[in-house]
């Protein structure tokens, strides 16, 4: 589904990614670790279509499609999603205006026709249930003076509007108390099918006893320097970065 | 000061048309109009570099295309082309101002509990009102104002009596008509709200017609002791329409008086609001939105005068500026000596949709008083590109993401139109004006 060969991508000088290689199938679910300012945001924004950072070499096949030739609404649409690990607040913009307008340009490209206003609110309360969201949150600006696991669930309720092909979470999990962890996790695992897949960008090995991973890689400095399944995780939970770093640094010197 | 040979001109020509002018007006007003030439002929129009006209070289423009003692077309406007000209889903008792003078026949009005008629005949039947109110406004230094005063044209004249709450809006709907020549303008206005009266006027300006016009007007406002009023100014004029408005606005104890200000289009358009709290207990709120386009300039100068304790000022005016569009802001906040217990908050807040819009803002804030709260605020920016790349991301093309961006900027400003059909009229010009 989507094949990542030697991505390389700077901001101004700055060299961020330094040649990521990774494969990830239908159905499967990949974990990025790795340690503060490694490069998991960029990861995530490059493949979101963020224009902040130039792609200066490698290849990213979505789906039989060069990703890397499509603007971000385009990407969305072929069914790439994006949880921001900082959603922004857009005050005076009703976050139910904003969901159907998104979900009707992602249907039109799809060949699928406008939802009627009563067909949309129907999804809606469908998709709301999923992610424990109340209406009157969904009633507010978006992310306007949502908490920070407002924010989060606000997040995975657009995702399961959107229905994508490939969704990355970058963080999700962070900050959150354990129940909005269990909401949050919970709505991911039942979007969940043999078809989609998901790659859980995070910091912390306790999303992944909810978020099981089929694979775990770690990404340090711009590279992802060890792959391995979810005992890699608990590997890393028990002895930290360190010695992944030692020994990154010892190749890559 | 020193005058050029063209302000000569144009000064000749307003001496000239002030003689008439004041030969034919009641004494009330005569005995203004000449105070308000002498103060005018002293100082001239505002040369370039005049502090208060600095980046509205208005003068050089009224030099340049405008003669004073042209005759004014009478204008030959329909009472269809006023429908069209104005909201007509929004249901108003409406007093069209023709090429400045109001003009009955095609104004419908019932006006059910308060008093209107033109400001000549306010000089004859209500001479007393007009003596107590007419250019009684403490701030008169503005040469526009004085030039209006000078050569004081008819507008319309309004009256709520005592406790009396209007329901029905009243439009002032300022049209001139170019059709057969260039149009000068200069309806002078005259809103009183007495003691607990109630009120929402909202003038509209319009022009039909390609040739130039220029409207120099002065609506003056009275709230009497406890009185509401709202004053709504919506300006949509024609490409070639210079425009110079003094809203002259006198509060007194515990009224409560909103002015919102919207600028669409106009060659050159400059909107002076001055407000004088004179009493405790006062409310004044003032908004602005501004959306422009082609090379229209909008500059909004404001200015609040607190002489009084425990009054509160509320401004909020926001600019979009396009293609080489222009604003200026300029907001001023007098807090006199006695005057305390003032909350006075004032922000101004820019999108600049291109390097060639441009926007001056200057909060002039000046307090004499110790015990007050004061605040004030700008930014001048373009759309944020975290929120534009959110959308995106969300499958929203860039126009639509955009667009509801725009909007979502201009359209809270209107919250504070109290006449719904109003509003829904002005969201669907910011829809169109935001290409969502
Ligand atoms: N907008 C930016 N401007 C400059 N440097 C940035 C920017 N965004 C990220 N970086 C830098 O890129 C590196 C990787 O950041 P990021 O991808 O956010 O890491 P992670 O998500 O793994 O913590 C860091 O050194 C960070 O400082
Ligand atoms: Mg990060």
């Amino acid at each position: 589904m989507l094949s990542i060969k030697n991505l390389k991508a700077n901001i101004g000088e700055k060299e961020i990614l330094r040649g990521i290689n990774l494969e990830v199938k239908p159905g499967e679910v990949h974990a990025i670790m790795g340690p503060n300012g490694s490069g998991k945001s960029t990861l995530a924004s490059v493949l979101a279509g963020r224009e902040d950072f130039e792609v200066v070499g490698g290849e990213v096949d979505f789906q039989g499609k060069d990703l890397l030739d499509f603007g971000p609404e385009e990407r969305a649409r072929e069914g790439v999603f994006l949880a921001f690990q900082y959603p922004v607040e857009i005050p005076g913009v009703s976050t139910i205006n904003f969901m159907k307008t998104a979900l009707n340009q992602v249907r039109e490209h799809r060949g699928e026709e406008a939802l009627s206003a009563v067909d949309f609110l129907k999804v809606m309360k469908e998709k709301m249930e999923l992610v424990e969201i109340s209406q009157s949150l969904l009633n507010r600006s978006l992310n306007e003076g949502f908490s920070g696991g407002e924010k989060k669930r606000n997040e995975i309720f657009q995702m399961a509007m959107l229905e994508p092909k490939l969704s990355i979470l970058d963080e999700t999990d962070s900050g959150l108390d354990i129940d909005a962890l269990r909401i949050v996790a919970n709505g991911v695992n039942k979007l969940k099918n043999k078809d989609n897949a998901t790659i859980v960008v995070t910091h912390y090995q306790r999303l992944l006893d909810y978020i099981v991973p089929d694979y775990v890689h770690v990404l340090y400095n711009g590279r992802i320097v060890k792959s391995g399944t979810k005992e890699l995780a608990l590997e890393l939970e028990e002895k930290g970065y360190d010695w992944i770093k030692a020994e990154a640094d010892q190749q890559f010197a | 000061m020193s005058m050029t040979l063209s302000q000569k001109d144009a000064m000749n020509q307003i001496a000239e048309v002030h003689e008439q002018t004041v030969a034919k007006i009641p004494a009330v007003v005569a005995e203004k109009a000449k105070a308000a030439w002498e103060a005018l002929a002293a100082e001239g129009l505002p040369a370039p570099k005049a502090e208060e006209y600095k980046y509205t070289p208005i003068t050089k423009q009224i030099e340049k295309h405008f003669d004073f003692t042209a005759e004014v077309p009478a204008g030959k406007l329909t009472a269809e082309e006023v429908e069209a000209l104005r909201f007509a889903s929004v249901d108003a008792d409406v007093f069209v101002v023709e090429n400045g003078v109001f003009n009955p026949a095609i104004s419908h009005f019932d006006a059910a509990n308060y008093t209107a008629c033109s400001l000549a005949e306010a000089a004859d039947q209500h001479a007393d009102l007009l003596a107590a109110h007419f250019a009684k406004h403490p701030h008169q230094e503005d040469p526009f104002l004085q030039l209006n005063t000078a050569m004081t044209a008819n507008g319309v004249f309004i009256h709520v009596s005592k406790n009396k709450v209007v329901e029905k809006p009243i439009l002032l709907l300022h049209i001139n008509d170019t059709r057969e020549g260039q149009v000068i303008a200069q309806p002078r206005n005259m809103v009183i709200a007495a003691q607990s009266a109630a009120v929402t006027v909202f003038e509209r300006y319009r022009t039909i017609g390609e040739q130039k016009s220029l409207n120099n007007v002065v609506t003056e406002v009275f709230a009497e002791a406890n009185a509401n009023v709202n004053y709504y100014k919506i300006e949509d004029e024609g490409d070639a329409a210079y425009h110079v408005g003094n809203t002259m606005i006198v509060q007194s104890r515990d009224s409560v008086v909103s002015t919102f200000t919207m600028t669409l289009n106009g060659a050159m358009v400059r909107n002076n609001i001055n407000f004088v709290l004179d009493g405790e207990n006062i409310t004044s709120n003032m908004y602005g939105l501004s959306l422009l386009k082609g090379t229209s300039h909008v500059d909004n100068h404001t200015t609040v005068d607190h002489t009084h304790p425990n009054c509160e000022s509320n401004e909020l005016y926001k600019g979009v500026y396009d293609e080489k569009s222009a604003g200026v802001f300029n907001g001023k906040i007098f807090v006199r000596e006695g005057a305390q217990k003032t909350n006075a908050f004032q922000s101004n807040k820019n999108i600049l949709l291109t390097d060639d819009a441009s926007i001056d803002t200057k909060p002039q804030l000046e307090i004499w008083a110790d015990d007050v709260k004061c605040s004030h605020g700008c930014t001048n920016g373009q759309l944020d590109p975290e929120q534009l790349f959110y959308l995106r991301a969300r499958g929203i093309d860039q126009k639509t993401a955009h667009g509801m961006l725009l909007y979502a900027f201009a359209a809270d400003v209107l919250e504070n139109i109290h006449i719904d059909a109003l509003r829904e009229e002005l969201e669907k010009i910011i829809h169109e004006r935001a290409g969502y």
